[in-house]
């Protein structure tokens, strides 16, 4: 029994390195951004923190913003979709956006600003899809999500003492074994964010091919009507000319059927034809889902709830996985404790791979290109993460964001293949977080922002890695043991 | 209320740290009061209140564990002992084994659990289930069912073994399509 048990554990331990190694590098990708995103109306903020703020917008200024809008896109091809963001705790701005961009409003609904959160979008286009075209993007990052499941369970069957070493971190113990103890201990104790956040993760990702299958079975094809019973059906286009829609009245008539909840969003489809309709997602309170989807016509009569908030228990379930996945569902408490699950994540996943190298230099088979390359993986990351936010600043909004992550990423993993030597984890991981730290102090001191949200970004890009930095030089083990005497 | 049930689960990962040290009872208790915290929470408030309760519960837990980290003494570095638990391939057959192994665990699992997590919600269609919680039974099927199939076949000898999980899962996914 226990000869079967240790085969178990032992084969558990290899298909439990062969996945992290397959995807972990991605896997740190995705961790480390999904963590930065799971702020990411702060960092949208952050990234623009000159824009007046408000804590509602007049249904009367709502209205007014669809016309200001249509203002803005005159000489450009008529709309689509017109999206009203009210302002929210974590986003107090007011937010018109059509086919063409997006557009801060001021409280009478006129535009005062372009939205310009390009390195915020380039941080979540990264986190969401790698940025690569969207769909298929979407799909790979299901499934990595899928993968770091498998890998969660794999690593528990592959942790016979998990019982026995639940409290036990021997951070300044050698090397290997504190790497380790980071690891077990770290991936033992978020278990359940992990497995919540890559099931909702692969929900999300591979939801296109999940909706494409019953489509082809069960509705001709057409992915919309395979939509249609978890978020709505949309009724038939008619693009016969009318005037904009009457959103005030809508909005009027959400507050006085259902006061107690907050509406975030007001979109209209197909805005100035027949065929226009307006919806408005609203939060509720103490509720997993991100919001029940309200319905209205165009001159603002109520069609009632998709069913998100009281349907099917299968469409409450579909609306909870987004906010489960990306943690706005308490506040700036639950933000920080999955800021911290996050950060741990990236810990798990770091060290994961830095532990097989390790086993492999005791072996005798060190590679100081792989290790290198890990190293240009972990703290390469965030360097560029950095180095790109410096870009948007001395560029402006347009900056090509997405190839200057890509370039620095490759030209720190190039530097660490063709020179192995100039890439050392420590003083990579000493510029990363020194550069983190004069990113949040450039920042104070030259957009001056005034909002007490912004500052405390600030504040936690400087404190963080001096904190980071000052708790290092405690990690550090003793001395090497000298060999035993033959 | 709320706020007392997730103080309630917080000091029950105190009692549990307390108990893993000494007193077992005390874990014990501290499970029992954090489980307790969160039937509460979900009869109060539901999903919202199971996600809030088990997030607090892991930050206190997290504190917890830095915490010994922190107060970890500092010990010399050991001499080399363990083997890697996976080697880089090298020779063609080796190559040609992860291939296998790739295709068995990546495109093939997926496959078979697109078509089993189909066949479930067709059969729960049969069964009279709204076309809303069929479709989402599917959603929320295809990925967990993957990532069962994939550590199961990870936890495989060898390639050859890895074929029966897929195998098996498009047999079940056929048979709930067939009685649908």
């Amino acid at each position: 029994m226990a000869a079967t048990r240790e085969t178990l554990v032992g084969r558990a331990l290899g298909g439990h390195a062969a996945l992290g190694l397959l995807a972990g590098a991605l896997l740190y990708v995705i961790a480390l951004t999904g963590t930065l995103v799971v702020i990411h109306e702060r960092w949208q903020r952050w990234e623009q923190p000159g824009v007046a703020e408000m804590a509602t917008l007049s249904p009367d200024a709502a209205q007014a913003a669809l016309r200001s809008a249509l203002v803005q896109d005159e000489g450009k091809p008529r709309t689509t979709h017109f999206y009203v963001r009210l302002p929210s705790a974590d986003l107090p701005r007011a937010v018109v956006t059509t086919d063409h961009g997006g557009w801060y409003l001021d409280t009478g609904g006129r535009i005062v600003a372009r939205e310009t959160h390009g390195w915020t979008e380039m941080v979540i286009g990264l986190h969401e899809y790698l940025h690569l075209p969207t769909t298929w993007g979407m799909m790979l990052v299901g499934m990595l999500g899928v993968v770091l499941a498998a890998l969660c369970l794999t690593g528990v069957l592959a942790h016979p003492r998990i019982v026995r070493d639940a409290f036990r971190l021997r951070i300044r113990h050698d090397p290997q074994i504190a790497r380790a103890d980071w690891h077990n201990r770290l991936g033992v104790w978020t278990l359940p964010f992990v497995l919540a956040v890559t099931l909702t993760g692969g929900f999300i990702g591979l939801g296109s091919v999940g909706f494409g299958v019953l489509a082809r079975a069960y509705a001709g094809g057409e992915i919309e009507k395979a939509y249609a019973p978890v978020f709505g059906r949309e009724p038939p286009p008619d693009a016969r000319p009318a005037p904009l829609p009457d959103i005030s009245a809508a909005l009027r008539v959400l507050r006085a059927r259902v006061p107690d909840v907050t509406p975030t969003y007001v979109i209209v489809h197909d805005p100035g034809t027949r065929g226009q309709h307006v919806q408005v997602v609203a939060e509720h309170p103490h509720r997993l889902i991100y919001g029940e989807t309200y319905r209205f016509d165009a001159a603002g009569r109520w069609h009632g709830p998709v069913g998100l908030a009281g349907g099917a228990i299968g469409q409450q379930a579909a609306a909870s996985t987004y906010n489960l996945h990306f943690g706005n569902y308490g506040g700036p408490a639950v933000e920080i404790a999955y800021l911290s699950l996050g950060l741990a994540l990236c810990v798990v996943t770091a060290t994961g791979t830095t532990l097989w190298l390790c086993k492999r230099r005791r072996r005798g088979m060190g590679s100081h290109r792989l290790e290198a390359g890990w190293t240009a993986v972990t703290w390469g990351t965030p360097l560029a993460l950095v180095a790109t936010a410096w870009l948007r600043g001395a560029l402006g909004p347009d900056a090509p964001l997405v190839a200057g992550f890509w370039g620095v990423a490759g030209a720190v993993l190039a530097a660490a293949v063709a020179r192995p030597g100039l890439v050392r984890a420590d003083t990579l991981r000493t510029t990363a977080l020194g550069a983190a730290c004069a990113t949040g102090l450039g920042h104070a001191l030259l957009l001056r922002p005034a909002e007490p949200a912004v500052l405390a970004i600030d504040a936690a890009l400087v404190g963080l890695p001096l904190l980071a930095l000052a708790g290092l030089k405690r990690f550090r083990s003793g001395p090497v043991a000298k060999p035993a005497p033959v | 209320m709320i706020a007392a049930a997730l103080l309630a689960i917080a000091a029950a990962m105190l009692l549990v740290r307390l108990g893993w040290a000494g007193r077992r009872g005390a874990a014990a208790a501290g499970w029992v009061l954090a489980g307790g915290a969160l039937l509460v929470l979900a009869a109060g408030v539901g999903a919202w209140g199971v996600a809030t309760g088990t997030v607090t519960g892991m930050a206190a837990t997290l504190a917890l564990v830095l915490h010994a980290g922190w107060r970890s003494p500092a010990r010399v570095r050991r001499p080399a002992r363990e083997a890697p638990s996976l080697a880089l391939p090298h020779a063609p057959a080796e190559l040609a084994r992860r291939a296998a192994v790739f295709v068995l665990v990546v495109p093939a699992a997926f496959v078979a659990t697109q078509w089993l997590a189909f066949g479930a919600q067709a059969l729960a269609r049969r069964a009279g289930t709204g076309a809303a919680d069929a479709t989402v039974l599917s959603l929320f099927l295809q990925p967990l069912l993957w990532a069962l199939l994939m550590a199961w076949q990870m936890t495989r000898a060898g390639p050859a073994r890895m074929i029966a999980p897929p195998v098996g899962a498009t047999v079940l996914g056929t048979l709930f399509w067939t009685l649908s």
